[in-house]
């Protein structure tokens, strides 16, 4: 038979009997639509959060950090002498910022915690890091106030930095009464206000200072660096809280500073001006973070990515998409309820007609053809109703976000193409599974017998 | 052509055998127009039946043309049908969701020519019983005898060898009777078809060119 002559029969068959047509495709639609939006609004909201993911954790981005195990030992790391094979070098270093896809590389050299003395006297204490000032801005760091600078002795300050410059007399004696009154929340509170307090350092000069002051018969052990230039200040990193990015207080210094510092003040471990803590590399695409990785192992060296956080989101939301499709591929199971009955019905009122059809030649494939190909015109109705139904409510939830009566997590819910597929396909095999037997019902109807009796 | 030989034929119950045709020899040449006659209960519609390949007889062979129809199988049985047979129900049986000429054209549907064909076809065949106009309505917004008249359009339109008529008049009154009587003959005449008809009138055997009768299953 020709697919015309299929679908023309099957269409005056279906529009003959408006009812169970109605009925068959309420049930579609419904369980077609809640495919659409099962695999719409988990997509939306996976890609939600992978871009929340991408904005807190920076998936496109590798930390490197020292490999102590099977080297050749702490002591040989900590004294700088000695081969250390997980070491990381300037040389490594050299090597990772050549690797195929690395867009930028921030080395963090920990020189430990200095009094910052303000032309003014006023002292807070900071966290010296050596580091590539010029690799600032790749890795998120936005500057509120100038910027780095290759002059020896410039260097910038984090926002925290610039936050609780305290006269050392009065800190001094607040340290004091609080010494003597522990538990008094007013000290605290006073601490606390004068620690949030801002200062203006941009372009004005500080210098670094370690050691103890004289007590009793022990003279002052301090040591204090030549004046440095606060080149820039940064603002607060983003995903960061302003609240605690007070209390965060960290100088970034170059490489060259950082040696000058060393050579000052006895800063960071003996020959760790060659052996950085820490090095942050930026890929030019999350997809090569594990070629990247497994390209830095090889310089025996650990990696740490924020791929498996996005690996967790997928696993979740994989499971939120099977439980809606679930549901879904329920209601279609009960959708294709209603088309087996309606067939099975249709079947058993059409007994004459098929027995006059089989009686005209037509053969079993035939009747089981005709059958099938209106089950399968019910199911792909069902499925473009299903289609336009949930076009149309993810349309309203749309503008119900865009208005700010919903608030689901992702700006918009977009249908992906698949997903109209997925649906679509699901209603026509519902129509074409629920089809079967009845099609195999009618080609077994005794031609004969129905003639003959009705 | 049509040949049928020491044919039998049983119907089962659970507790009993009853034998409705017994040792049945019969030769209808092409182009003949056969009459088989009988009372009720005589076995002509078995006859029918078996000869139209409907029902499997007990024993014995059925010959349409060099083919023994009782050797085939339900499909091939099906495509025999379509390509050799026609057939005439005493309640016409056209379906009630296709027009006049898509019923005639049905069993052509189940082959696999051409649309514009087919409908050629039919058309010329419903003018041949004089329902040209009529091609468009459905089978509920025509008479009784002009129902029987599309069934008979429908059974031509495959060129079958034979066509099997079953009480083709048996609804309908006597003028209509006549007519579609006169129909039959003159496609007979005109295309050379077989006709078998299936009646227990003596008064529509005798139009026919020749009578069989049956009487408590045997030939008399």
């Amino acid at each position: 038979m020709r697919i015309f002559d299929l679908l023309k029969m099957s269409w005056g068959q279906i529009i003959r009997r408006k009812i169970v047509t109605l009925l068959c495709m309420i049930g579609l639609s419904v369980g077609c639509a809640a495919i659409i939006m099962a695999i719409s609004i988990s997509t939306s909201a996976q890609d939600y959060s992978q871009q929340q993911l991408n904005n807190e954790y920076k998936m496109d981005e590798i930390t490197i950090q020292p490999n102590s195990i099977g080297g050749s030992g702490q002591q040989a790391s900590q004294n700088g002498k000695g081969f250390d094979r997980g070491a990381l070098t300037m040389q490594k270093l050299d090597v990772i910022k050549r690797l195929a896809h690395v867009k930028a590389v921030f080395p963090t050299l920990r020189l430990g915690n200095v009094e910052m003395i303000g032309t003014d006297g006023r002292i807070s204490n900071v966290e010296v890091i050596g580091t590539d000032l010029s690799a600032l801005p790749e890795f998120g760091f936005r500057f509120a106030q100038g910027g780095a600078s290759t002059v020896l002795g410039a260097v910038v300050a984090n926002y925290g930095a610039t936050f609780g410059m305290i006269d050392a007399q009065v800190m001094k004696n607040l340290f004091e009464k609080l010494e003597k009154e522990p538990y008094n929340d007013e000290l605290f509170l006073e601490y606390d206000q004068l620690n949030k307090e801002p200062a203006d350092l941009f372009q004005k000069q500080v210098n670094f200072r370690t050691g103890n002051a004289a007590t009793g018969t022990s003279p002052s052990t301090y040591k204090v660096s030549t004046p440095l230039r606060i080149s820039g200040q940064l603002k607060v990193k983003s995903g960061s809280s302003e609240e605690y990015a007070i209390y965060e207080k960290t100088i970034y210094v170059s490489m060259d500073t950082a040696r000058m510092l060393q050579s000052q003040l006895g800063l960071g471990q003996s020959g760790s001006l060659v052996k950085f803590d820490s090095v942050t590399v930026r890929v030019d695409d999350k997809k090569y973070v594990p070629q990247v990785e497994e390209q830095v192992k090889k310089l025996f060296l650990t990696t740490q990515s924020n791929l498996y956080q996005e690996e967790m989101i997928k696993q979740k939301f994989d499971q939120y998409r099977k439980i809606a499709l679930g549901i879904g591929t329920f209601i279609l199971m009960l959708a294709s309820l209603s088309i087996f009955v309606a067939m099975t019905m249709s079947t058993h009122q059409r007994r004459r007609q098929i027995g006059v059809m089989k009686i005209l030649g037509a053969n079993l494939w035939q009747i089981r053809q005709l059958f099938m190909t209106e089950a399968a015109v019910l199911g792909l109705m069902g499925g473009a109703t299903g289609l336009l139904v949930s076009t149309l409510i993810l349309w309203g939830a749309n503008n119900a976000i865009a208005k700010g009566l919903l608030t689901i997590g992702p700006q918009s819910i977009e249908i992906p193409p698949l997903a109209l597929l997925a649906g679509v396909i699901f209603a026509l095999i519902t129509g074409v599974v629920s089809g079967i037997y009845p099609a195999i019902s009618a080609s077994r109807t005794n031609a004969l017998e129905v003639i003959k009796n009705g | 052509m049509l040949r049928v030989e020491q044919l039998s034929h049983s119907f089962h119950n659970a507790s009993e055998s009853v034998k409705v045709l017994h040792d049945i020899n019969l030769f209808i040449e092409k182009g003949e127009m056969v009459a088989l006659l009988g009372s009720s209960g005589s076995g002509k519609s078995t006859l029918l039946n078996l000869m139209a390949g409907f029902m499997k007889p007990s024993s014995g062979r059925i010959f349409i043309g060099d083919k023994d129809i009782v050797l085939l199988n339900e499909n091939r049985l099906a495509e025999y049908r379509r390509k050799h047979i026609g057939f005439i129900f005493q309640s016409y049986e056209l379906i009630p969701s296709l027009t006049v000429v898509e019923n005639v054209e049905l069993p052509l549907v189940f082959h696999t020519l051409s649309p514009s064909k087919r409908k050629k076809k039919a058309l010329s065949l419903l003018e041949q019983v004089g329902l040209s106009d009529k091609t468009d309505l459905f089978p509920s917004q025509l008479s009784g005898g002009q129902q029987q008249r599309v069934s008979i359009a429908r059974s031509l339109i495959s060129e079958p060898y034979v066509i099997f008529a079953d009480e083709p008049t048996g609804n309908l009154d006597t003028r209509t009777e006549e007519e579609i009587l006169s129909i039959l003959q003159r496609l007979n005449a005109e295309l050379d078809t077989t006709f078998v008809i299936v009646t227990h009138e003596a008064e529509v055997a005798e139009q026919m060119g020749r009578i069989i009768t049956l009487k408590d299953g045997v030939l008399i």
